[in-house]
């Protein structure tokens, strides 16, 4: 879907109401209606429509629940002919109280308890905050035996400490409650008990850290603006006067304090607008708060719902809600109005017992669709997680028929992306004297990771090249001159035309290794300008390339800032970076999400949950490994949880499996909802009786639309 | 007139099973009784009969793998002629079952989504880890075990001292685990009720090192998978109940290999007044040692208020003498045998019973049967084992139809075996002693195609991929000429315009000038370089995602090789627990070990034979282990060392348990009989030499299940012999073996049994 087509598209009346709806003494409208009925298109064009009038962009607050929608609000003002120069302010709750916190740091940095309220704030990413959970936490495990009954890797630990914080900041309770709130809500053994006390010691001791340090993770920004900033009159007469008209999409999207903040401006602003989805509350593990969502939505003075959805996603819509109910979900019907039989669904089961001929299936289908003119971009492969060999075959299967993909991945830690592994190992050579460790052992560079490092670099070069590249470039230590030296046959091999990118390559790095060590955001950038981004290098005219190399040079510039302010050697700073990604720990997209805008000729493949969390619309999706057991489990984690960590759960009840097994089933129909929602005419239906490792598949979802497609065909 | 139950004539025992309609029931089931059969036939009859509604199931719980999918197959049969869907059962393994209740509830259990699974040969790594830490920390009182003056060489006692260690260190951990003993919970036991005990002392503190190991490693044994499964279900009553109305009815199979654990979870999923049908066979329970599986769990529940108790005692696997001859041995062992506590200790007094004239499954006739007893016995294991190969080759050239078996104790007598069989012409035999040829043809293949991804410029593993490709049956019979003249073409190419041309190129025009293609030739090489193209795209993945990629391709499309594409995924899993645990690791070294699984120098312990592809095969001799054997069946079988050291009969006889080194203990068996004692007894001072005695009644008894089992594998010819030296110890003949020697020749002259 073309973001410039909210500007083009013909409005029905009530989107229309939504666009001319008042601007003015104070009138609020909430805007109901399932994904696709058209609420964020009323919102950009009545955005437009204010801006267009001669209102200061600046005077009009966007909210939204995460970046990537935002971009619909900011492409349909900047191709606008408006008399009025300047942006609207379209941000995030977090990237509003972060600047905030950033620009009035005097105002309450000494009442939230920072130690040194006279020095700048550090903003920490997740990655920054995870190396410096780590410091806080590694001699608790070692020494006093913390988190010894739980059996999970080194970055998860972390990141449910974190997240505890960021639940305890983003529902508004104190942080020294997470214990009480979690503990209250066990109904195991006692003695488990301690596991909960030790995250909260965790956190405690983390957040001193931070006031101590000047450093601000995501709870502390949140809570600090919350708490301090909103409270102070200065700052709330600031708001005040600069903001007079709100609009917020997805509210259902957005986290608790969010929609306080919502309320409190419902009741002086001039005008404003919320646009909800009641199905949705799909963030929840981010701390989404749908219930609370309706609570803000209901002091609106008007509501209006959008209910017009296209037929064939009506059907879909019904389809769905017969699957839901056998699945046992409570919810009503999301297209009472739609008939299941008529629903375009195909369903590749019955015939398929492989694993990979469900994919070949997939592939085949997919040809079609494009055969008869569907445009790739238009379909969706959606599975309940993408695990590395899937997204392989994949590719593999659709290449037959130069079919390219586009993968969404949820926060993958940097170094699963070989772009950024390759660039890792261009940064160890630039700084032979590094000596990494892994796990504990010496880590010495390989051919392999040369070649890596090499393929990525230069272009042109396929896994074979790279290696013979890497064969004759590399004897353990930095790499080698070969423009006279080389045999011949070298590059005849590997192509002429590298010869001399490699050569610049290794002259430049060559230079920067003469002189005194760079940091690494710098050293990346330059390295890009200089060389990378020209002809005969591999990041040349490769914006999905150079998308990743830009990750990475934030990543390394956030660690440098957050870090280096502890008077920290430069030296070691670089090295631990380097080592902390290589290990794998999670990428900072966590929550700052890098959309990639996908391409119209790449077929979409992506988990369910980011499918709908970037608010994606297809023609057609398929529906991949419906046998498996994903789509029902839920992430469950022993050390902080997103039900009870909210609003909606009181002190102290217990959350049993009763309560475990109702979420695991409402998610599951708030997933195949929001899915069949977003798609505009068919569904592919595909599973295999047997799994990728041969053996059965049973899993609940199966069962059930095998059950309800079934009594369609009866009925049919 | 026989009852028949959805096509299926039912034997008369069989029916009593079908009449049952809840509660508890035990089913004690003879060697070939058709226990998968029936409880495949009770599922569906269940499940047809209506007595599970929409959103549950039957679960239907097994050992091995090829068993989940033989019973699901069947039920799945059994509703589709009903014209019912194929819903409403769920078959799985133990372990299978345990790891989906920890990832539906990982926070009960404290575990994360992407835990790594240690396997039995990383474990063994682990232990031997603690107990080199442990000696170095404790020299000298590590050498105060140790005999002064020593004559011997020292090294060699050090290392067998060692070796034990390791061995005390994995009884205790899993006797720990199965009494759910954290390692300072069983270290306050130890010193409260146990301080004299120096052996399980020593036990504790390697369990505390190994388990501190897993647990920086975030990993679990299969036995914490168990353990944490079960804490789950305690930690919240409504999550069994959930589950429990998930799976109103279980069946488990092969229940006498149950440990206390296992026994544990179903109880858990089962509830106080559950469903809950156990088959197993008591006399058939041989992992006691290995799994802290004893049978006298199973017996205890078949002693149990409320138990329905049933027997499936007919069999028409064996000819009637070696059925009577299994029967004599469980009368002998019940009644006369020499160590009074054996008789309870040892069998079921259940005798099998052969099949009726109408029956389907009719015992092979009594006139084909040969049972043989070597008079003389060899003075060593090598001659016994070139006498046995010789014999077996001999018996499949006069019956090339029948499939034929030899079974040995430990594999490193039928290694001799093996060996044996590689002297002498065309003898077609498989070495099944520690894996299967399946499981190694397919770490073969891996191994080669990692090995080639490893380095991919060297020309030689590239034509060892080749050749293994083109020999593995993936793309038909490919003549020897072929792979020839192929390997040629490989080696003149140049591999980057070849695989990853820059221009379109076909692949004739790819080749060197000179070269000239057949079209089969070129079909072939089509398909290689597209693979090998693949897999070269593929080695950035994880090495286990590399490995399920390379199966998929491999094997995913075709029935016969999904054996194959389970072991590929077995060998994925493994090396992920290997990525996880050295995360430095590189393809090559991968193919390193998938290379010594396919080189026959390491086992898959995780894999029965069943489950990696085994099939019994008629015209094939296989070379394995009594208790590899377990489940199978042949038509001749040989047993070899049949000794006093083996099998033996009394608590005196030698024993394996006491190294030489140190006469009058068993420090593996001290340590952990102390323990078991002491938390299930209540039972804390007791002189060695008791727990000593008490251990190796057990061993004498699980001895004689084992005998038991490995006589019954046989369909019609059954041959015992023996040695005078197993190894370097001198031995006696078995007592059993004597015994049904006599029995057979009494048998034979006086109640015709056979002629």
């Amino acid at each position: 879907m073309a973001p410039f087509d909210d500007l083009a598209q013909e409005l029905t009346p009530e989107q229309r109401r939504v666009v001319s709806f008042a601007r003015e003494g104070g009138a609020s409208l909430l805007v109901r209606g399932l994904p696709g009925t058209g609420k964020t298109t009323a919102l950009v064009r009545r955005l437009a429509a204010m801006v267009s009038e001669g209102r200061r962009p600046y005077e009009i607050l966007v909210l939204v629940p995460q970046r990537a929608p935002g971009d619909r609000f900011e492409r349909a003002l900047s191709v606008l002919q408006a008399p009025t120069r300047g942006g609207a302010e379209i941000v995030t709750f977090y990237s509003l109280s972060r600047r905030g916190v950033a620009l009035f740091w005097p105002l309450v940095a000494a009442q939230a308890g920072f130690a040194h309220p006279e020095r700048e704030p550090v903003f920490l990413t997740l990655e920054t905050a995870q190396y410096y959970m780590w410091r806080i936490v590694e001699p608790l495990i070692r020494e006093q035996g913390y988190f010894n009954d739980l059996a999970i890797p080194r970055g998860r630990l972390l990141s449910q400490l974190i997240d505890n914080l960021n639940k305890s900041a983003l529902v508004g309770f104190d942080h020294t409650d997470i214990y009480a709130r979690l503990r209250g809500a066990w109904v195991g053994a006692q003695d488990r008990l301690h596991r909960f006390w030790q995250a909260q010691d965790c956190a405690t001791r983390f957040r001193a850290f931070c006031l101590e340090h000047n450093l601000l993770d995501f709870s502390l920004t949140t809570e600090v603006y919350c708490r301090y900033l909103l409270a102070n009159l200065v700052y709330r007469r600031y708001v005040q006067a600069r903001y007079r008209h709100l609009i917020v999409d997805n509210l259902e999207e957005n986290v608790p304090v969010a929609q306080d903040f919502i309320a409190w401006m419902l009741t002086w602003c001039q005008s404003a607008v919320l646009a909800l989805d009641e199905r949705g509350g799909h963030r929840i593990f981010l701390g989404a708060d749908a219930e609370g969502a309706l609570e803000v939505g209901q002091r609106c003075q008007e509501t209006l719902s959008l209910s017009r959805l296209l037929k064939p996603t009506e059907h879909l819509l019904a389809f769905v809600d017969a699957v839901n109910a056998n699945i046992g979900a409570r919810a009503a019907p999301a297209a009472p109005q739609g008939e299941a039989h008529r629903a375009t669904v195909v369903s590749g089961g019955g015939e398929t017992r492989y694993w990979i001929s469900m994919l070949r299936w997939v592939a085949e289908q997919v040809a079609a669709l494009v055969a008869q003119g569907t445009a790739p971009g238009e379909i969706a492969l959606i599975a309940p997680y993408v695990s590395d060999v899937m997204r392989f075959a994949v590719e593999e299967e659709l290449a037959r028929y130069d079919i390219p993909v586009h993968l969404l991945r949820p926060a993958t830690p940097l170094r699963d992306d070989p772009i950024v592994r390759g660039l890792l190992i261009l940064l160890c050579l630039a700084h032979p004297h590094w000596a990494l460790e892994f796990g504990g052992e010496p880590y010495a560079l390989s051919e392999e990771d040369v070649a890596l490092a090499l393929k990525v670099a230069l272009a042109g070069l396929d896994p074979l090249r790279a290696r013979y590249l890497a064969l004759e470039a590399w004897r353990g230590e930095g790499l080698l001159p070969l423009a006279d030296s080389a045999p011949a046959r070298l590059w005849e091999r590997v192509g002429f035309q590298v010869r001399e990118p490699y050569e610049t390559l290794r002259s430049w790095l060559e230079t920067y290794r003469q002189g005194p060590p760079e940091p690494l955001d710098i050293l990346l950038s330059r390295l890009f300008g200089d060389l990378l981004s020209r002809p005969g290098f591999g990041f040349y005219q490769q914006p999905e390339a150079a998308r990743a190399y830009g990750r990475l040079v934030e990543s390394t510039r956030k660690f440098r800032e957050a870090v280096m302010s502890d008077g920290e050697d430069p030296t070691r700073v670089a090295r631990e970076y380097v080592q902390l990604v290589l290990r794998g720990v999670a990428s900072a997209e966590y929550l700052l999400d890098w959309p990639r805008p996908p391409r119209p000729d790449a077929v979409i493949l992506g988990p369910a949950y980011a499918y709908i969390t970037r608010d994606m619309r297809s023609e057609y999706q398929f529906w991949l490994d419906l046998g498996s057991d994903g789509w029902l489990n839920r992430p469950n984690q022993p050390l902080t949880h997103p039900y009870v960590l909210s609003r909606r759960w009181p002190i102290g009840r217990p959350w049993r499996d009763v309560e475990e097994e109702e979420a695991r089933r409402e998610t599951l129909a708030r997933v195949l909802t929001g899915l069949a929602a977003r798609c505009n005419r068919g569904l592919y239906l595909a599973f295999s009786e047997l799994g990728l490792d041969g053996a059965e598949q049973r899993g609940r979802l199966q069962m059930a639309i095998v059950t309800v497609l079934a009594r369609i065909k009866r009925y049919a | 007139m026989p009852e028949t139950l959805f096509g299926y004539r039912l034997r008369r025992a069989q029916e009593a099973v079908m009449r049952y309609e809840g509660g508890r029931m035990a089913i004690s089931a003879v060697p070939g009784s058709g226990k998968t059969l029936t409880l495949a036939l009770l599922a569906a009859k269940l499940i047809i009969e209506g007595k599970v509604g929409p959103a549950s199931e039957v679960l239907v719980v097994t050992v091995q793998n090829s068993a989940v999918d033989n019973i699901s197959q069947r039920i799945r049969r059994l509703l589709t002629e009903q014209k019912l869907p194929p819903v409403g059962y769920r078959v799985c393994t133990l372990h299978k079952l345990a790891s989906d209740i920890l990832r539906r509830r990982m926070d009960l259990a404290g575990v994360a989504d992407d835990l790594v699974i240690v396997d039995d040969a990383e474990s063994d790594r682990m232990m031997r880890n603690a107990a080199e830490v442990w000696r170095l920390n404790h020299a000298a009182l590590w050498a105060s075990f140790l005999p002064v003056d020593w004559q011997g060489g020292r090294d060699r006692l050090e290392k067998e001292w060692l070796e034990e260690m390791v061995r005390i260190g994995k009884e205790v951990t899993k006797l720990c685990k199965h009494l759910r003993f954290t390692p300072e919970r069983a270290r306050e036991f130890v010193e409260a009720h146990l301080a004299d005990a120096e052996m399980t002392r020593l036990g504790v503190a390697l369990y505390d090192h190994y388990d501190r190991t897993l647990r920086a490693r975030g990993g679990l044994d299969f036995d914490d998978l168990i353990w944490r499964a079960i804490d789950a279900l305690e930690q919240d009553p409504s999550f069994a109940e959930n589950l429990r109305q998930r799976w109103p009815y279980i069946l488990e199979d092969e229940a006498q290999d149950s440990s206390p654990l296992q026994e544990s979870i179903l109880r858990l999923l089962c509830g106080a007044d559950g469903h809950w049908v156990r088959m197993g066979d008591p006399n058939q329970a041989i992992n006691a040692t290995f799994t802290a599986a004893d049978p006298r769990f199973f017996r205890r529940f078949l002693e149990e208020p409320h138990v329905r108790r049933l027997t499936l005692p007919e069999s028409g696997r064996c000819a009637r003498p070696i059925l009577e001859m299994a029967n004599a041995l469980v009368r002998w062992a019940s009644r006369e045998h020499p160590e009074r506590a054996i008789r309870e200790m040892a069998f079921e007094p259940q005798e099998i019973i052969p099949t009726t004239p109408e029956d389907a499954q009719q015992n092979p006739p009594a006139e084909e049967c040969r049972i043989y007893f070597r008079a003389e016995p060899f003075d060593k294991v090598d001659e016994e084992a070139q006498f046995v190969a010789r014999a077996a080759a001999n018996y499949i050239k006069r019956y090339p139809h029948h499939a034929v078996a030899v079974l040995c104790p430990a594999a490193w007598q039928g290694a001799k075996v093996v060996e044996e069989f590689k002297r002498l012409p065309k003898v077609p035999y498989e070495d099944l002693l520690r894996t299967t040829p399946e499981a190694r043809n397919v770490a073969r293949l891996l191994a080669a195609a990692c090995r080639y991804v490893g380095d991919p410029t060297q020309t030689r593993p590239l034509v060892a991929l080749w050749r293994e490709l083109a020999l593995a049956g993936l793309w038909g019979e490919v003549p020897a000429s072929r792979v020839r003249d192929v390997s040629t073409i490989l080696r003149s190419v140049a591999f980057p315009e070849f695989f990853f041309p820059r221009a379109t190129l076909t692949l004739a025009e790819r080749l060197p000038e000179n070269v000239s293609l057949s079209p089969e030739d070129e079909a072939l090489l089509g398909r290689f370089t597209a693979l090998v193209g693949r897999w070269l795209r593929a080695a950035d993945l994880p090495i286990d995602q590399m490995l399920l990629a390379m199966g998929q391709d491999l094997f995913g499309e075709r029935d016969e090789d999904l054996g194959a594409l389970a072991i590929c995924h077995t060998l994925a899993l493994k090396m992920r627990t290997l990525a996880q645990i050295h995360p430095e690791m590189r393809p090559h070294e991968y193919a390193s070990e998938l290379e010594a699984i396919a080189q026959n120098r390491r086992t898959l312990q995780e894999l029965a034979l069943p489950d990696a592809a085994y099939l019994t095969k008629p015209g094939v001799i296989v070379v394995t282990t009594m208790h590899k054997a377990k489940g199978l069946e042949w038509d001749a079988v040989y047993l070899m060392c049949v000794d006093s050291l083996e099998f033996p009969a009394t608590v005196d006889d030698p024993s394996r348990d006491e190294p030489y080194y140190m006469p009058g203990r068993a420090p593996a068996l001290e340590a952990r009989k102390r323990l078991e004692r002491a938390a299930e007894e209540g039972v804390y001072t007791e002189g060695t030499d008791e727990v000593i005695a008490q251990g190796r009644l057990e061993t004498i008894a699980e001895r004689l299940r084992l005998l038991y089992v490995a006589i019954t594998r046989a369909r019609r010819n059954l041959a015992f012999t023996w040695s005078r030296h197993n190894g370097s110890r001198p031995v006696e003949p078995a007592l059993a073996l004597s015994v049904l020697r006599a029995w057979a020749e009494t048998a034979r002259a006086e109640e015709g049994l056979w002629p």
